[in-house]
């Protein structure tokens, strides 16, 4: 046990001092322990502790690498684990760590942008909100709407908008909603739909599928609200005058007036689409059928 | 180190003992602590501390130098003794300071037997 103690009372000396001597020192208390003179080596030891660490700087500051490399003449590399680091170098580190914990401190406590000079962070990416429609709003007004748009492929359309040639040619972003924007760019938006060129577009280039009955193309078109909107005389086609029209006619479906169509407002009417359901008394009853107004 | 060895002079008592303990032979450290007890008749003893802060200190100076284990005594000796051998800046240094000594001693000797003792 006294040994240990001896033995970690060297350990604390100067790493050179340690190295050169700390085995010659054992032995000694080995050989001093044999015949129970033992105490007064303790407080050599002691005495020698503050000797080397505030006497003898001179020994334990000379970095031993510099002789190393010294001795041949070339570089060699130091392995510096076994070293106590000097007082000096843990005054500057520490002093260094508060300097810059200080630092960062003051920078995130003072950051207004949104900039995160920190190791690990990133920076948001906004590409995937649209700017907002109430720029003009008073800076106390806290009603601001922010609109996000779905990351692409994120949004699927609904069977009803896939059913509808026109709605998917309408809704040119694919978010779902039938935009001002969009409602604006209708003609253009509905031209893509003229696969014969006739400039109109007749009920299959609507959507109508092929075969149908005699007449089925007037009750589509009425059947579908978009389409009965923009086919003003009811004719079971949209005409180039009714495409040229269609910024118009879209409006008259926007029932909340925000000024853009949602699903909601495109469907049919559930009564008018039960009302064909039923079989029909007489033969006209097919051409003589009209959706509500919307 | 310096070339004067009156540079080093007066030397501790601890340097003292040691560079005459190894005046006579080579020694390793439990030696010259032994070496002291015994040339002072065992009232000045050398802690192991002492001794090799005085080593190290010596051995910068180039006054003691370490030397390659005896072979007369290789066969019994312990693997972590090491020795030491007085080299001719410490053999010079220790004259020096023996010269010094014996001056204050003659000095001191004549001082002691012309003062006349006082009455009274």
């Amino acid at each position: 046990m006294l040994r240990f103690f001896y033995a970690g009372l060297l350990r604390l000396h100067p790493s050179r001092f340690r190295q050169r001597y700390g085995e010659e020192m054992l032995w000694i208390f080995d050989q001093a322990a044999t015949q129970g003179r033992t105490a007064s080596l303790f407080a050599d030891a002691v005495l020698s502790l503050w000797r080397q660490w505030t006497l003898r700087p001179e020994f334990w500051r000379q970095p031993e690498a510099v002789n190393r490399a010294a001795l041949d003449g070339v570089p060699a590399f130091y392995i510096g684990a076994g070293d106590t680091p000097r007082t000096s170098a843990l005054i500057h580190g520490g002093v260094l760590s508060l300097i810059v914990f200080g630092a960062v401190c003051y920078t995130l406590s003072h950051s207004n942008s949104h900039v995160f000079p920190l190791v690990g962070s990133h920076n948001h990416s906004f590409s995937h909100f649209l700017e907002t429609h109430s720029v003009s709003a008073a800076p106390t007004e806290l009603s601001t709407k922010l609109k996000v748009k779905p990351e692409p492929g994120a949004y699927k359309p609904s069977p009803y908008f896939r059913m509808m040639p026109v709605l998917m040619a309408l809704d040119t972003d694919q978010d779902g909603i039938i935009s001002a924007s969009e409602i604006a760019h209708g003609a253009t938006a509905l031209l893509t739909l003229d696969k014969n060129g006739d400039n109109k577009l007749s009920a299959e280039e609507c959507g109508l599928g092929i075969p149908h009955p005699a007449g089925a193309g007037v009750v589509f078109m009425r059947l579908h609200p978009v389409l009965a909107v923009l086919d003003a005389d009811h004719d079971g086609e949209i005409s180039a005058s009714e495409i040229l029209n269609a910024r118009a006619a879209l409006l008259t479906l926007d029932k909340n007036r925000d000024g853009q169509l949602t699903e909601g407002e495109l469907l049919p009417d559930p009564a008018y689409f039960r009302s064909l359901t039923r079989p029909s008394r007489t033969k006209g009853a097919l051409h003589n059928t009209q959706q509500p107004t919307p | 180190m310096k070339d004067d060895p009156a540079g080093y002079l007066p030397l501790s008592p601890a340097t003292l003992h040691i560079l005459l303990a190894l005046a006579g032979e080579d020694l390793h450290g439990y030696g010259i602590m032994q070496e002291v007890m015994r040339q002072s008749e065992g009232r000045y003893k050398l802690g192991p501390g002492t001794l090799y802060d005085n080593i190290q200190r010596l051995t910068a100076q180039d006054l003691v130098q370490e030397v390659a284990r005896r072979t007369d005594s290789a066969r019994n000796d312990d693997p972590r003794r090491r020795y030491y051998r007085l080299t001719s800046s410490g053999r010079g240094v220790l004259s020096a300071e023996i010269s010094r000594l014996e001056t204050v001693v003659r000095d001191g000797k004549l001082r002691v037997q012309s003062a006349k003792p006082r009455r009274a």
